[in-house]
């Protein structure tokens, strides 16, 4: 059996920008331009309209994150319970291997 | 001169991806902006959605039927190369590949047919003419179902492989036995190059 989090890491090169795609989604919905918005703000990564549009596509195939309706050419996207789980779950994990990090980091 | 461009990137998308993004994806162009950098990403992009397609077509469900027979095809055709290397030791791959298309196989279709005076390796290059149709029109079926699932590159296909196996046969024998293969290869096509549209359709919007 898999883990959420290795789901999350089986899309490859848009693993990182689906991550950063789950976690502008946490707070609500957001269409294309809000997402990169908001990602340049919180991880200082501006993302292209292929790799974004890219990792859309693979969340949405998922069924980690779901359209709704558009506002005029723009359609936000909200984030699934299925990607809430990979996302708790990636996070987790992340968490986990700082705390390792920075506890060696303090032993060196 | 960036609407020119917009239009421009999203037409290297598969039909399938533009009828589900484009709109959206065009608005975020507008929204910020074109440089070389977003063009250049937004064309890397394109050639991941080419490739994900494909290997969804190559390795998903009907894919990998399809796959599975073109992997079948590519081994009859080594095992048949091989088995007639064997037979006729020392001859290069040039001169068989040339063997193929000219006279030699002569009474092969025949022999094939009606059992008569085909040996081994004549039997063998029926089998090679009909993989070299199947090598010829299976990659344009392949090829052309990602993007036209709708059928007229099938017909191509199915039009090569009928037309491809009727020409040896007339070459090789006569006009009736060519058009009764013509007519056995046009239904084997249909079987081969199927053209119902794949179930692997964009996901639904939420209305």
């Amino acid at each position: 059996m898999k883990h959420h989090d290795d789901e999350l890491l089986d899309l490859g090169r848009f693993s990182e920008p689906a991550l950063y795609i789950l976690i502008s989604l946490a707070d609500g919905p957001k269409h294309g331009y809000a997402m990169t918005e908001d990602i340049a703000q919180v991880t200082g990564t501006k993302l292209g309209p292929g790799t974004l549009y890219g990792a859309i596509a693979r969340l949405e195939e998922r069924k980690w994150i779901e359209p709704l309706p558009a506002e005029d050419r723009r359609r936000p996207y909200k984030l699934t319970i299925a990607g809430h789980r990979v996302l708790k779950h990636r996070l987790a994990g992340l968490q986990a291997v700082a705390k390792i990090g920075k506890a060696r980091l303090a032993d060196a | 001169m960036h609407k020119h461009i917009a239009r421009l990137l999203i037409r290297l998308y598969p039909r399938q991806w533009r009828e589900r993004y484009a709109d959206e994806f065009a608005a975020l162009l507008d929204d910020s902006g074109l440089s070389y950098r977003t063009a250049i990403d937004g064309a890397r992009g394109a050639g991941g959605e080419w490739g994900r397609l494909i290997s969804r077509r190559l390795f998903g469900e009907r894919g990998a039927i399809a796959s599975r027979a073109a992997l079948v095809v590519l081994l009859a055709w080594a095992a048949a190369i091989v088995a007639y290397l064997f037979v006729r030791p020392g001859y290069p791959l040039a001169v068989i590949a040339l063997e193929m298309f000219k006279g030699h196989v002569g009474r092969a279709f025949g022999g094939l047919l009606l059992v008569s005076d085909a040996s081994f390796h004549e039997a063998m290059l029926v089998g090679v003419i009909g993989l070299n149709a199947l090598c010829i029109s299976g990659p344009i079926w392949a090829l052309f179902h990602v993007s036209e699932p709708r059928g007229r590159w099938i017909s191509v296909a199915r039009g090569t492989w009928t037309v491809t196996v009727m020409v040896a046969a007339l070459w090789l024998w006569d006009w009736r036995l060519a058009l009764s293969i013509g007519v056995g290869a046009y239904v084997m096509s249909r079987a081969l190059f199927p053209s119902q549209p794949s179930s692997q359709s964009a996901p639904a919007v939420h209305a």
